[in-house]
């Protein structure tokens, strides 16, 4: 395909009047994976048939003039923890690879409800226990920007997708990053909402109470199209909040003036890379111009959140895994096997202490919150290492990567407020780099109107790789 | 601890949750292990104050 896919609120604005047709974006879609797939190793599972058949149905209720919904005849892809019925859902790992769920996810009923169409299942870290996305089982997925490079992880196959024109949007799940960080390194827009903002019924877990569902697309108009469809309430996930789903887009007033904007310094901004400092600061002066009101400020308590953090995910993740690492352990990659091992040294008091933490740290973003509208932040202190980099110079010291790269975001997941990564600028050596705009629990809205009127005046989120 | 009563430690942990890991698997995690053990000793060390571990996940 010569020309970029549009984003998903263009391409379903041309659908509708009938400027191009599912059918064709479908085919072009499929084109591209055959093209490219092989090197950047974004997709598990191409379900090529079941999507034209999709499309060519959403091109018949086009031409017949039929009510269309919000996402009709957009390709999508799905990270392949989501369950889909009849369709493999592997979770990148051996151990499910011939798995077939009777059911979709709810996230997905939404998705196809509103007229998407499933382009296939994307690769992730395996299990989703990583940020690198590494998967030695369907292969690593590649950055499409420099394919020695990490996509990040561990919705790794779902930035790749979209940034290789493949998908329009996809779907990711976040536990310390998993949205944030692929965005980061692609050059994407990916949304982390709320805890409870949308449902994690149908969707494998890592961590229970860190895991969170959400989209990753060209800009952050995509992603309020998408989080329209999928927030609400869901009795399925006992989690989910009862508050109305506002309409996300109508958010998107391009107007931050007055806002209150607050650039999170010290354990945010040290240790990280000149260049993603440099360009996160520029763009706070940038939503400074546009008449926000920007400070600094600082969170003390962030710094015990990778402790606890261990303490959480480690429990919740050997929990849930128990079963296969009695019966089946040679079947895990190595780095994920060890991680899920080292949960055994975990006690039951130290997962109290964790929670006891992520309550005091949830209590002092939300205390900040009452001063600020929204803070920002590097998405991670680096661009994307390279493949099989595990410890790299960044800030000025080495630094063991997989820590580097959770930083940053991990303490999001840990109290459960809305982050957006959003494309702020390029390293000297043409890689992405990601700032991150965190905002009050449940007000979506806020975070997506800054990333927008950030995106309308800026135009690193249009830049697409050169073909890989 | 010492690196092999740490290596100890786990094989007793794994043992007790019912998990019959090789030897080589064992050894391999010995790296991370150190950082784990450490990890968790700064948990214990850090003060909760009157927190109540009771997270209300939903938050609203």
């Amino acid at each position: 395909m010569a020309e970029p896919l549009p984003g998903v609120v263009d391409l379903a604005r041309m659908i509708a009047t009938k400027e191009v047709s599912p059918v064709e974006i479908t085919r072009r879609c499929l084109e591209r994976i055959t093209a490219h797939d092989g090197t950047l190793r974004a997709f598990i599972t191409v379900a090529g048939d079941a999507a034209l058949e999709q499309a060519r149905r959403a091109e018949a209720e086009v031409v017949a003039g039929r009510p269309l919904g919000p996402l009709h005849g957009v390709p999508v892809g799905l990270k392949d923890l989501f369950e889909t019925r009849g369709l493999r859902t592997t979770a990148g790992s051996r151990i499910l690879a011939d798995f077939v769920p009777d059911r979709d996810a709810t996230v997905v009923a939404r998705l196809r409800a509103a007229g998407a169409i499933v382009l296939g299942k994307l690769n992730l870290h395996e299990f989703a226990y990583g940020p690198e996305g590494v998967n030695v089982h369907y292969g690593t997925t590649r950055n499409p920007w420099d394919v020695s490079r990490l996509a990040g992880g561990s919705s790794s196959g779902s930035a790749v997708a979209v940034a290789a024109d493949m998908v329009a949007a996809a779907l990711g799940s976040d536990t310390g990053g998993s949205i944030r960080i692929p965005a980061a390194f692609c050059g994407l827009t990916g949304l982390k909402p709320t805890y409870g903002r949308v449902s994690r019924a149908g969707v494998l877990p890592l961590a229970w109470t860190m895991d969170h569902v959400g989209p990753m697309a060209r800009t952050a108009a995509d992603c309020a199209r998408l989080l329209t469809v999928l927030a609400g309430p869901d009795p399925a996930d006992p989690t989910t909040s009862p508050r109305p789903v506002p309409d996300y887009e109508a958010a998107l007033t391009g107007d931050i003036r007055g806002l209150r904007v607050g650039l999170l310094e010290g354990f945010f901004l040290d240790g990280t890379d000149p260049p993603v400092r440099a360009a996160v600061e520029d763009a706070a002066r940038m939503l400074a111009a546009l008449g926000a009101v920007v400070d600094r400020v600082t969170l003390a308590a962030v710094p015990d959140v990778a402790a606890a953090a261990f303490a959480i995910v480690g429990s919740e993740a050997l929990a849930y895994h128990a079963g296969w690492l009695r019966t089946r352990p040679e079947d895990y990659q190595p780095d994920v096997r060890e991680r899920l091992q080292l949960g055994v040294v975990i006690g039951g008091a130290h997962y109290v202490r964790g929670q006891q933490v992520r309550g005091r740290v949830r209590a002092e973003v939300d205390q900040v919150l009452t001063r600020f509208d929204v803070l920002l932040a590097p998405t991670t202190p680096c661009a994307a290492p390279r493949v099989g980099e595990r410890e790299a110079v960044i800030g000025g010291r080495p630094t063991d990567v997989r820590s580097a790269l959770l930083r940053l975001t991990r303490p999001f997941n840990f109290t459960g407020h809305p982050a957006c990564s959003v494309p702020c600028g390029f390293t000297g050596n043409g890689l992405p780099v990601g700032l991150q705009i965190v905002g009050r629990a449940f007000d979506e809205a806020t975070v997506l109107r800054v990333a927008d009127a950030y995106q309308r005046g800026s135009d690193w989120h249009r830049r697409r790789p050169r073909q890989p | 601890m010492t690196p092999a009563a740490d290596l100890e430690l786990l094989r007793t942990l794994a043992r007790r949750h019912g998990f019959t890991w090789s030897e080589a698997m064992l050894q391999a995690l010995a790296p991370q292990l150190e950082w784990a053990l450490e990890a968790l000793a700064a948990l214990e060390r850090i003060d909760p104050g009157p927190e109540d571990p009771a997270v209300q996940y939903r938050l609203e």
